[in-house]
């Protein structure tokens, strides 16, 4: 497995160890934490692109929603329903709902993907308690030589980590 | 950080000279065509009550949201609500003296000139009658004014008793939630029969129930419009030294939303009615788009919907305080056309001189337009200008100074 973990409990040792790892340079694989904490996303500057990914399937969804109608009442089957025109003003209705549905469905496929996770399958890193309050910084020990493991270990001394495992 | 807003001599001036535009306009008018300018006072007065009543439903739903990072604006809302007042004067002077020219329903030999018409709707006015007649229609706008005035009176009141207690405002704020409640509630209860009275009663035969629901939102939705210009040129001026992007992000989500919001209550009355098409109901609609004017008729959902939406779509453009305010003022050029397309057209044919139902926009709408938004603004700033621009012990006072959103 050849991972360095630090247990905290608290945000601000985290924050903290996160400003001084940084500045080590260390290979900080993952920290895992029960709430959002955005500073650390600045931070270490992960930067998720599913708000521009969520656009575009909004536009795909609202041209598909709106070429799947046209077709439909236009094209295939139009009736006359109460003398109106077969391209309705109660398109809008059925484009709002539809281009929603697609824009939800497929960005929440995409975070699954993304985030490589799936129904019924295992964890790739348990921690007890990393659920209730206790956040994790995983290091990658591979790429590090020795001296740098040796500062890593320090800071997790000098800020506060609660437990220092290789897992 | 200046502590209190002083009221600039040059804007003192120009609502002067606004107001007295106004006056001249006005006099002209009355001189020329008395019903053209009942009809302009009905538009502008009406235009400027829902705004601040609209910014009085802004601040209620700050305080019942219990929103943390608004605290330190409520001031500009507080004050908007002041033009009430006025309002009622002008809304009195229409109600007593103006009613005849302005409501078919009033004075339906005016209004009517065809007179196999006339017969054909006489039973339909004489069922109305004991709804629209002048002197409950009368009583109906002072209660309304009273609610209207009394609720957001309380509401500064409270504001003001927490500005002034020392040992700790958490009281007058839990007493404001709770009176923006009632003031919510009072606006529902009034508004959906003022705006049946003010707007939709010009044409007695027509009725749509999502009128009114309409008219709340457009409140909202401009009235917010209309804080974030206040706002942006009192930061300007120095006033809010500490607003950041976060700030400028909250308030563009305000208008984002409501010309979703807009957006929707204009579909839902049009799609309803088109696909309805009852002569009864579509003539509302036929009247502005076919008759009136068709490019204003779509350019109101432009201007309001589709140009604000697109531009506050993207993250940036939605911090930045310029784009910001450009689109707030766009918005609210749609909302003058959005309440000129809902006075004017049933009533253009009555102005003098005027043979079709076209757009009318001369020197008097201009005018008395100009001399009612001089009287807005001398209102609103003078107000502002009493009391600090900064509320204290609001207890979340410090987290809209400090106010930061990560992302």
């Amino acid at each position: 497995m050849n991972k360095l973990i630090a247990v905290y409990s608290d945000d601000n040792k985290l924050l903290e160890a996160a400003d001084k790892l940084i500045e080590v340079n260390a290979p900080v694989e993952e920290v895992i934490t029960p709430f959002v904490i955005e500073e650390l996303l600045h931070k270490f500057h992960v930067k998720s692109n599913i708000p521009f990914l969520g656009f575009v399937y909004g536009t795909i969804g609202l041209i598909s929603v709106f070429a799947a109608l046209y077709y439909t009442f236009v094209i295939d089957y139009p009736l006359n329903i109460g003398g109106k025109p077969n391209l309705s003003l109660t398109f809008p209705v059925l484009l709002f709902i539809g281009t929603v549905l697609i824009t939800v469905l497929s960005t929440v496929a995409t975070f699954f993907y993304q985030d490589r996770l799936s129904p019924f399958k295992e964890p790739e890193f348990y921690y007890p308690g990393i659920y209730d309050d206790k956040m994790v910084v995983l290091v990658d020990e591979t790429k590090m030589d020795n001296d740098l493991k040796e500062k890593v270990i320090g800071i997790f001394k000098e800020t506060g980590a609660e437990k220092i495992e290789e897992v | 950080m200046k502590k209190r807003f002083v009221f600039p001599k040059k804007l003192m001036i120009l609502s002067a000279v606004l107001i007295i535009i106004g006056l001249v306009s006005g006099a002209m008018a009355f001189a020329n065509d008395t019903g053209r300018a009942w009809t302009n006072i009905l538009f502008s007065n009406y235009l400027f009550v829902l705004l601040a009543l609209g910014a009085a439903f802004w601040l209620s739903l700050q305080y019942i949201a219990e929103a943390g990072w608004s605290a330190a604006f409520k001031r500009v809302p507080e004050m908007m609500s002041c033009y009430l007042g006025p309002a009622f004067i002008a809304m009195l002077a229409l109600v007593f003296f103006g009613i005849k020219y302005v409501y078919p329903w009033a004075a339906p030999e005016r209004h009517i000139e065809d007179f196999n018409k006339y017969e054909e709707y006489k039973h339909l006015l004489e069922w109305k009658e004991p709804y629209l007649n002048t002197l409950f229609f009368s009583t109906r706008t002072i209660i309304y004014f009273i609610v209207w005035i009394v609720t957001t009176g309380i509401l500064r009141y409270l504001s003001k008793k927490e500005d002034e207690d020392k040992k700790g405002a958490l009281k007058w704020f839990n007493k404001s939630r709770f009176f923006s409640k009632v003031y919510i509630f009072a606006l529902a209860g009034t508004l959906i029969f003022a705006a049946f009275d003010y707007l939709m009663s010009i044409e007695p035969f027509w009725y749509s129930t999502l009128f009114s629901v309409k008219e709340l939102i457009s409140g909202f939705f401009h009235a917010s419009a209309l804080i974030v210009i206040f706002i942006y040129f009192l930061h300007k001026a120095g006033y809010y030294p500490f607003m950041n992007e976060s700030h400028w992000h909250d308030f563009s989500k305000y208008l984002f939303m409501g010309s979703i919001l807009f957006a929707y209550a204009w579909y839902f009355q049009y799609m309803l009615i088109w696909y309805g098409n009852i002569p009864e109901e579509a003539e509302y609609y036929y009247l502005r788009r076919f008759h009136f004017s068709e490019p204003l008729f779509v350019l109101n959902i432009v201007i309001n919907f589709f140009i604000p939406f697109l531009i506050l779509l993207p993250n940036k453009l939605a911090k930045n305080p310029k784009v910001l305010v450009s689109v707030a003022f766009l918005i609210l050029a749609g909302y003058v056309l959005d309440v000129y397309l809902s006075v004017f057209p049933p009533l253009v044919h009555t102005f003098k001189g005027v043979e079709h139902t076209h757009p009318v926009f001369g020197i008097y709408e201009i005018g008395m337009f100009l001399g009612f938004l001089g009287l807005f603004l001398f209102v609103v700033l003078r107000m502002l200008s009493k009391r600090d621009i900064l509320p204290k012990n609001h207890p979340y006072l410090e987290e809209s100074v400090m106010h930061h959103n990560v992302h």
